[in-house]
């Protein structure tokens, strides 16, 4: 099997969030349940560059049903929606699945769509692309990669986002580039003085970083420190 | 068996190797097919010597700045190629190798088909079938 | 230009255009100049690759062409070594320095896109492969690319680094193109007379390092269109003292490559272009094949040892240009010859000594060169002549050493120096190999370094700034063979087609006239064969101002010891004249001095007054000479085979009569006695006289000698003992012999183990020098390596580095092919290696 990751024009529910007043920085599908007929629940997670009420984004989608709105706790300006919408709002999503390819994620960001799933083989990546290309006029594939199992579909990335909100870009930063060279395996694979010298900071300043992405995490799973 | 190898960079010893060691055949006949964005694969040549190392035949051959992915396929077709291999430059945040346009084009391209494996270092094109 | 060349000339330039835009045409598809769109770096790429995992050049297992149209072959094959025999014979005469039109410095060759070459005319072949390896560093270095080669271009080289033997050996090397596609290159060398090093001449002796050797010219774009550009036309005369034989010569090589580029484009007209392709690469192919099937036939495989040395002392010489140079130099060559079981070849010199702060250094393409040539006096004797040897032959030169300094400091004005007395041992090992398989015609005892270079320059009869290198010197005694005497005053093995030239030629380019010219006695290695003799010329010198004359030779050492008890062949020295009273004998009639052909006379002497230099050297450095001062140009004989108590007396009667041997040297040497019978003849310049062996007394004496023969003898045990003892306590060991031991052990670990093992001594053995030995050691091997070529060739690796060369058995004692498989072992059926076939 295969896992790709292609690029998209918006279409349908995602143009028409990136068509806002408010400025959107991005969207993903995390869920999405069938309805009646051609209607599909679909579960969101959207975050503006600003607040924004359940009241505007209803008067700037008519043909949307917006069913629950909350605000996330951690991440800013971010928040879960829950709208019902016909399927050919979430095209991509429906050409996925009618052609039996397991979508992962559907992200909306700078004004396209991002989108990783699992085809088959060539052929199925031809037929998937084919018919998406026809759909959204252009497609770019970014990367692909051999897979032995379908692996989560939509929603995986839930508690990487849950995370990522808790985190710096600086922290993530540090904490990625700590997990990638192997500082984490059993021997270690590195040493902090090599990490430290990739990332061109400090030892003191590597080490710093890692104790406070150490110490958010276990505000994450054990609440705040006493 | 044929291969092509598309050439990319001149610095692409390891899909070249890879391809030799773990795709192609010894005694088979490899393609080498440098893009415009390559002058030379001499240096890449004496490095990996194809032929002393894998035991494989070889040519090599180019393609003009402006070529479109039909002159690859054709270029397939001529030479009746079983497989096309594609270095592996760079990999996505999620280690998913990178695909460049040729590539696309390649993949989706309607006269081509076949198996597509993804290695550590190259994409390759398996059993190709010509739908012309 | 008269009318049929001017039209010729037009149509070479509008073929170029047309060629010029088909090669722009393929560029702007992205193909090469090779064949087939490749680039010429692929297409090397390729053929190394395939030559090695074939073990056939270019994978050209079958030779189609030859095999199934022998006669077509052999005849376009022979009309394409015609035509650059006929470049040569035709272009020499452009030239005006006897160097070339006289002697015949000169020499072509065709070479394939990748630089191989295919056929060579007569003269200095030594540049087959130099100019192979100028053409491979340029494609090795993408000149494709930057600065282009396209049809017409114009390249000069003369960096030894690159592919040269020496900086005075300039080449011209042209691209021969054929619809878009670089089919061939033609490349043509000649040795000039003036190099703008430190001192006048070709090849100046007192410099240190590179930087006193004169211009280097490294593989240079100097023309385009077959028009040289007007910067090189001004850059390379104002770098010599002679620019108009330079010019000259240069005209030279250009007409010569452009009647062998006429030559290829007639033969590809009559044939088409894929046999010319066919025919260039199974050419070669069919040279290696040659050169192996003659190894298998006329050789025993395993290893052959042996040494060689020579002198090259600098302590106290006048200008030298450091004062860290101010030392003797011997060169150390360990030789061994590896014959494997396939008939591969290979020479390796491990264990040599570090190279020096003196213009003898060595760079790989000058000992393959070099070595080629001499092979191609005993080994390939026909004219199948091409890079195939190349391909069957491999080298192992220790980066570091004199043979292989990977280090662009080094100064290699006259490499040869080091390099003939380095092939010395190999002469030995041929012959022994030939002497085991009964081709007793073919042995020779060695011909080493015979030469003195008679150079300088200044202020000439002309008025004007010149340099002269005197050529003479292509025209020595050649050693002795197992079934002949070595011809006397014949060859030069660096050019086998040498002569010593007509006396007024170099006399109208030399303001020193000669006063005399004559075989030399006593220079020939005395042997049951004995060696050829060299000859000499008394020079004065006449209408000049700021005169420099110097000498370059051997010494106190001959490097061929001569074979089967045979004798070494005269050493050399020096002998000058000044401040003398030539001219007023001139004046008033009086004898002068025409010879010096015993040395020991006193007749030199009794014939000229003034300040007589008479050393027993080879080498001195520029030196100031005046009108009417002497220089003797001694140029040295070959040595000798046998025993010399083995020849027939009356073979040393004649040698008498013919001028090679001098009477009382005929008891010294041969133990025959001689009585003059009478004193009117005059058989040569030498001896007066007529003579006849003493038969019973020649008899007697020889007796008398083989009894003090057994009585000195001893036990190689007792002289090893000696011998051992002498070397640990360093006892009657100079500074210089220590140091050059000291240098080959610094340089070489297996070295060092074998000479520590043999000797027996401790394994931290090592020899006690003098501080300036010590620094002088220090300060070279503190130099490092400053190599030349950013990416080597394949064939580089077998002499780049040692653990890469897995398939190369060489060096002293683990490696060297000590065993055969069995006592019957011979070469392989099939002639390849296992698995190669």
């Amino acid at each position: 099997m295969l896992r790709i990751e292609f690029q998209i024009q918006p279409a349908g529910i995602s143009s028409k969030l990136f068509g806002l007043e408010e400025q959107v920085r991005s969207i993903e599908i995390d869920n999405a349940l069938p309805v009646t007929g051609d209607r599909i629940f679909l579960f969101l997670t959207a975050q503006f560059d600003a607040d924004v009420s359940e009241e505007r984004l209803a008067s700037q989608l008519p043909e949307t049903q917006i069913v629950d709105m909350a605000k996330a706790e951690v991440n800013q300006h971010t928040y879960y929606l829950g709208v019902i919408v016909d399927i050919s709002e979430a095209s991509v999503l429906a050409l996925l699945t009618e052609h039996r390819a397991i979508p992962h994620r559907i992200v909306g960001r700078n004004a396209h769509l991002d989108v990783i799933a699992t085809v088959r083989d060539w052929n199925h990546l031809k037929d998937v692309a084919g018919t998406i290309e026809d759909e959204h006029g252009s497609l770019e594939l970014v990367g692909t990669t051999q897979t032995e199992t379908i692996g989560f579909p939509l929603g995986g990335n839930k508690v990487k986002q849950s995370m990522s909100g808790k985190l710096s870009d600086k922290q993530l930063e540090v904490l990625e580039t700590a997990y990638r060279m192997g500082y984490f395996r059993v021997p270690q694979e590195v040493t902090a003085e090599e990490i430290a010298n990739e990332l061109d900071i400090s030892r003191s300043t590597l080490s710093e970083r890692l104790r406070r992405v150490e110490h958010n995490f276990c505000e994450l799973l054990f609440g705040p420190q006493e | 068996m044929t291969t092509i190898l598309l050439i990319k960079s001149a610095d692409q010893h390891p899909s070249v190797r890879e391809t030799l060691d773990s795709v192609a055949e010894p005694g088979e006949t490899v393609y080498f097919l440098r893009l415009p964005t390559v002058r030379c694969l001499g240096e890449l040549i004496q490095e990996v010597n194809p032929m002393i190392e894998y035991d494989v035949e070889y040519t090599i051959s180019c393609l003009p700045t402006g070529y479109e992915v039909a002159d690859v396929v054709d270029f397939a077709v001529d030479v009746e190629a079983d497989r096309i291999c594609i270095g592996i430059f760079e990999r996505t945040l999620t280690g998913k190798a990178r695909i460049d346009d040729l590539t696309q084009s390649i993949l989706l391209h309607e006269h081509v088909s076949g198996d597509l494996v993804v290695g550590d270092h190259a994409i390759i094109l398996e059993n190709l079938d010509y739908d012309q | 230009m008269s009318q049929p060349d001017e039209n010729k000339a037009e149509q070479r330039r509008s073929e170029v255009q047309r060629e010029k835009e088909l090669v722009r045409e393929k560029r702007r598809r992205n193909e090469g100049i090779g064949w087939d769109g490749r680039t010429l770096r692929e297409q090397l790429a390729e053929l190394e690759d395939k030559t090695e995992a074939t073990g056939h050049y270019a994978g050209f297992e079958r030779l189609e062409f030859k095999d199934e149209q022998p006669i077509r072959y052999e005849q376009l094959y022979s009309r394409l070594r015609g035509d650059l025999v006929t470049a040569r014979e035709t272009s020499k005469k452009v030239s005006a320095t006897p160097i070339v039109e006289q002697e015949g410095e000169l020499c072509y060759g065709l070479f394939t896109p990748e630089g191989d070459s295919i056929a060579v005319s007569t003269g200095i072949i030594v540049h087959v492969h130099t100019m192979s390896e100028a053409i491979k560093f340029m494609i090795n270095h993408d000149y494709e690319e930057s600065p282009g080669i396209e049809p017409g271009d114009i390249f000069v080289n003369n960096d030894p680094h690159v592919g040269d033997v020496h900086p005075c050996d300039l080449m011209t090397i042209i691209p021969i193109f054929h619809e878009g596609e670089l089919i061939a290159w033609a490349g043509g060398v000649n040795h000039v007379i003036d190099t703008g090093a430190i001192g006048p001449g070709s090849m100046n002796v007192s410099q240190a390092s590179r930087f006193g050797d004169g211009a280097y010219y490294t593989a240079r774009k100097i023309g385009e269109n077959f028009e040289l550009y007007n910067s090189w036309k001004k850059e390379y005369p104002a770098k010599t003292r002679t620019p108009n034989f330079l010019k000259l010569d240069e005209r030279t090589r250009i007409t010569g490559c452009l009647m062998i580029r006429d030559s290829v484009k007639e033969l590809i007209d009559r044939a088409g272009v894929e046999t010319f392709k066919q025919l260039s690469r199974e050419a070669v192919e069919d040279g290696r094949r040659g050169f192996r099937s003659r190894i298998k036939r006329t050789l025993l495989p395993g290893t052959y040892r042996g040494v060689s040395f020579v002198d090259a002392l600098y302590e106290d010489q006048e200008n030298v240009t450091r004062e860290y140079a101010n030392e003797n130099h011997i060169m150390h060559a360990p030789s061994e010859l590896h014959i494997r079981e396939d008939a591969s070849f290979q020479v390796s010199f491990e264990g040599a000594n570090k190279w020096g702060w003196h213009p003898y250094n060595c760079t790989p393409a000058a000992i393959q060169g070099g070595i080629w040539v001499m092979l191609t006096q005993t080994v390939i004797p026909n004219e199948l002549v091409n890079d195939g040897a190349y391909y069957a032959c491999d080298f192992h030169l220790p980066v570091g050493s004199w043979a292989n300094t990977q280090n662009t400091e080094t100064a290699h004005a006259y490499a040869w120096h080091f390099l003939v007395s380095a092939w010395a041992p190999l002469w030995q090992h041929l012959s022994r190999g030939y002497y085991a398989r009964g081709f007793w015609e073919e042995i020779n005892a060695g011909n080493a370094n015979t030469s003195n270079w008679l150079q300088g320059g200044g202020i000439d009869q002309f008025d004007k700034l010149h340099a002269v290198n005197s050529f003479e010197a292509a025209c020595e005694g050649v050693g002795a063979r197992y079934v002949e005497d070595g011809e006397p005053h014949a060859s030069a093995i660096w050019n086998p087609e040498g002569d010593m030239g007509d006396a007024e030629a170099w006399e109208q380019v030399e303001p020193l006239p000669f006063l005399g010219r004559a075989v030399k006695p006593n220079t020939g290695g005395p042997g049951r064969r004995a060696g050829g003799a060299g000859f000499e010329s008394m020079r004065t010198v006449k209408d000049v101002s700021r005169w420099l004359l110097y000498e370059m030779g051997n010494g106190y050492m001959t490097s061929d010891g001569g074979l089967f008890g045979g004798y070494p062949a005269a050493s050399g020295y020096i002998l000058n004249a000044q401040e003398t009273d030539l001219k007023e004998r001139f004046e008033n009639r009086e004898e002068y001095p025409q010879h010096d052909l015993d040395p020991e006379s006193g007749e030199f002497e009794s014939k000229i007054d003034g300040e007589i230099t008479r050393r027993p050297e080879g080498i001195s450095t520029p030196k100031e000479f005046d009108d009417y001062d002497v220089y003797l140009n001694y140029l040295r004989g070959g040595s000798g085979l046998g025993d010399p108590l083995e020849r027939d007396p009356e073979k040393v009667v004649e040698d008498i009569h013919d001028g090679y041997v001098l009477p009382r040297h005929a008891r010294d040497a041969y133990a025959v006695v001689v009585d003059k019978v009478s004193d009117e003849a005059k058989h040569n310049s030498a001896v007066q006289g007529e003579w006849a062996v003493d038969e019973a007394a020649t008899e007697q004496l020889r007796e008398k000698r083989m009894a003090e023969r057994a009585e000195k003898a001893q036990p190689v045990s007792e002289w090893y003992e000696q011998q051992r003892e002498r070397i640990q306590n360093e006892q009657d060991l100079i500074d210089d012999v220590k140091k050059t031991y000291e240098s080959s052990m610094r340089m070489s670990q297996p070295f060092a183990d074998f000479y520590r093992e043999f000797w027996d001594l401790p394994d931290d053995f090592t020899f006690e020098l003098s501080e300036e030995s010590q620094q002088s050691l220090d300060n070279r091997f503190d130099s490092g390596i400053r190599p030349m070529w950013d990416s080597f060739t394949r064939r580089h690796k077998t002499w780049l580095d040692v653990d890469e060369e897995p398939y190369v058995p060489y060096t002293w004692s683990s490696r060297s092919i000590r065993d055969l498989p069995d006592s019957s072992s011979t070469f392989s059926e099939t002639g390849q290696p296992a698995g190669e076939d």
